[in-house]
């Protein structure tokens, strides 16, 4: 999927959302490091949104520069026990990737502040991974008090 | 969502954070950094100082990676204000998900802009994991806002 859309639609998201609340939003990344996985195996890194701000998903990352389409992905907001797919997906298909390229959203995603999301990796390849990473690009929305 | 940076949506954006009615004066700007050879493993940080005369919007990273072994899938960045303590990232994260090409066909700059205020220090740090970089550099692209008195 191609969406391409000035960050202020980001805006209008985020205003709709809180309600016309006074928000900071400031640009974040949110890295799940594996280090080595090797062939044929599973992988899990779990990762804390902050506790003061909501964490709005604009895109998502992979590193992997071969064969990614054997990885299969899937995260659960263990808060909420909701997951980002109905099942596991193939990474190439939601994350950008260098040899597939970007990989578009219909809409933001929005995870409350303080969730715990845990990333699984499974590598169906018989091929070893050394370094791999999966990024969730977005901002953090302070919303002010008293607003 | 691919992001991307309207001239007329980015001067309503700066409106909005500056006094109502302030002249604003806002020019292309870049910061280049520069951290030549970087074994693997090793991690190399640089210092960047915003001007004083003008506040700074980061639209993208840019890296170069030319002569370099290194690709922006497996080397990683941290970029932090030294002055509120505020970072870019919960850990080192690599290039991949925030440059333009022409690695591959990803396209991709910074989600929303990111303000820094005149005199802020920013601590860049690089990590290749698993090839070195040679003569590798960057520039933090984006533009400077200048109030006009």
């Amino acid at each position: 999927m191609r969406n391409i859309a000035s960050f202020t639609n980001l805006e209008d998201y985020i205003a709709r959302v809180y309600a016309g609340k006074r928000c900071a939003v400031k640009p974040f990344l949110i890295n799940f490091s594996y280090g080595a996985v090797a062939a044929n195996s599973s992988e899990t890194v779990q990762q804390k949104i902050p506790s003061n701000a909501d964490f709005i998903q604009c895109w998502m990352s992979i590193n992997s520069s071969f064969a990614a389409s054997e990885l299969l992905l899937q995260i659960t907001d263990s808060g909420t026990s909701q997951t980002f797919f109905d099942s596991a997906v193939n990474a190439s298909t939601v994350c950008d990737q260098s040899d597939t390229g970007n990989r578009d959203q219909a809409v933001y995603r929005r995870v409350a502040g303080n969730s715990t999301l845990s990333a699984a990796i499974n590598n169906l390849t018989a091929t070893a991974y050394g370094d791999l990473s999966l990024t969730l690009v977005g901002v953090l929305v302070y919303v002010y008090s008293g607003q | 969502m691919q992001t991307v940076f309207p001239p007329s949506d980015l001067y309503n954006w700066v409106s909005r954070i500056y006094e109502p009615g302030s002249r604003l004066l806002l020019t292309d700007y870049g910061f280049p950094v520069d951290f030549g050879d970087v074994a693997i493993g090793a991690t190399l940080t640089r210092q960047v100082q915003m001007q004083q005369n003008a506040d700074f919007v980061l639209c993208s990273i840019d890296p170069y990676f030319g002569e370099s072994a290194g690709t922006p899938y497996n080397t990683y960045f941290t970029l932090v204000d030294t002055t509120t303590g505020e970072q870019l990232s919960n850990e080192f994260t690599p290039f991949l998900p925030v440059i333009i090409g022409p690695f591959g066909v990803v396209n991709r700059s910074l989600p929303y802009p990111r303000w820094f205020a005149g005199i802020s220090a920013l601590s860049m740090s690089v990590r290749p994991a698993i090839s070195a970089l040679t003569n590798f550099s960057l520039t933090l692209r984006g533009f400077k806002i200048q109030r006009l008195s």
